[in-house]
């Protein structure tokens, strides 16, 4: 009888927002951030992209980017490390905010 | 999706995005100084920051200082409205990215010595 243990699905890790919505406005607070954490196994380097988009996934007229300082970026976890380098850093540009809108961030890997 | 990274829940965060509903308003200068011998009017520029998206009403009026107006060395006495200047209360709308509106008061005739009046805005209603 043999004994075979299977790779795992996840070898570099499980990521997910540590929390899963923020608030934005030009009257305060125009910068906010999002977390991200690594669970489950944390060994090698992994880089995480992600970005900004319309909750409609529609067209719009304005861009994300238009009111968005950085509307995506990469994060990366070290060896054995559940945090990021940094977090993601979301900026309101002044005035560019012409109504309420909602957008979301999703990860993708690198 | 590359096979060794797995996203759990949640995978999104959603980020609500709120405009700036309130606008700042304010006259170019704080004091403006004309000959009303030659001068028929005065025109005052109005300025807004903020809320450059939304559509905004100011209110402004003329009216007459209770005492004489010093400014720096220069003692103004208080002009008489419907005489020297045009008493006047109306508003103006600043529309979506109207960032400027020039207003202009009448002015009636020539004090016999340098006399002063104010002019007032205010926003309505943010």
């Amino acid at each position: 009888m043999s004994v075979t243990i299977e790779a795992s699905d996840n070898p570099a890790g499980v990521f997910s927002f540590l929390t899963a919505s923020l608030v934005l406005s030009e009257n305060g607070p125009t910068t906010g951030e999002l977390e991200v954490r690594r669970i489950g196994n944390l060994a090698g380097v992994v880089a995480i992209s992600w970005e900004a988009l319309y909750t409609d996934g529609e067209e719009h007229a304005v861009p994300v980017d238009a009111f968005l300082l950085n509307s995506r970026g990469t994060i990366t976890f070290g060896d054995n490390s559940a945090t990021s380098d940094v977090n993601i850093v979301l900026e309101l540009i002044s005035n560019a905010v012409s109504h309420n809108c909602t957008a979301q961030v999703e990860q993708m890997k690198y | 999706m590359t096979p060794g990274v797995g996203f759990g829940v949640p995978v999104q965060a959603v980020v609500t995005v709120q405009p700036r509903i309130v606008s700042t308003f304010n006259l170019a200068f704080d004091n403006l100084t004309i000959v009303a011998s030659t001068a028929q009017q005065v025109s005052l520029l109005i300025q807004r920051t903020d809320g450059l998206q939304t559509t905004a009403v100011v209110i402004y009026n003329t009216t007459q200082p209770r005492q004489p107006v010093a400014i720096g060395s220069l003692t103004f006495e208080p002009a008489q409205p419907q005489i020297h200047f045009t008493q006047i209360q109306t508003t103006v709308t600043f529309n979506p990215g109207d960032v400027s509106h020039l207003i202009e008061i009448p002015i009636i005739s020539v004090p016999d010595s340098p006399a002063a009046f104010f002019v007032q805005i205010s926003a309505v209603g943010q």
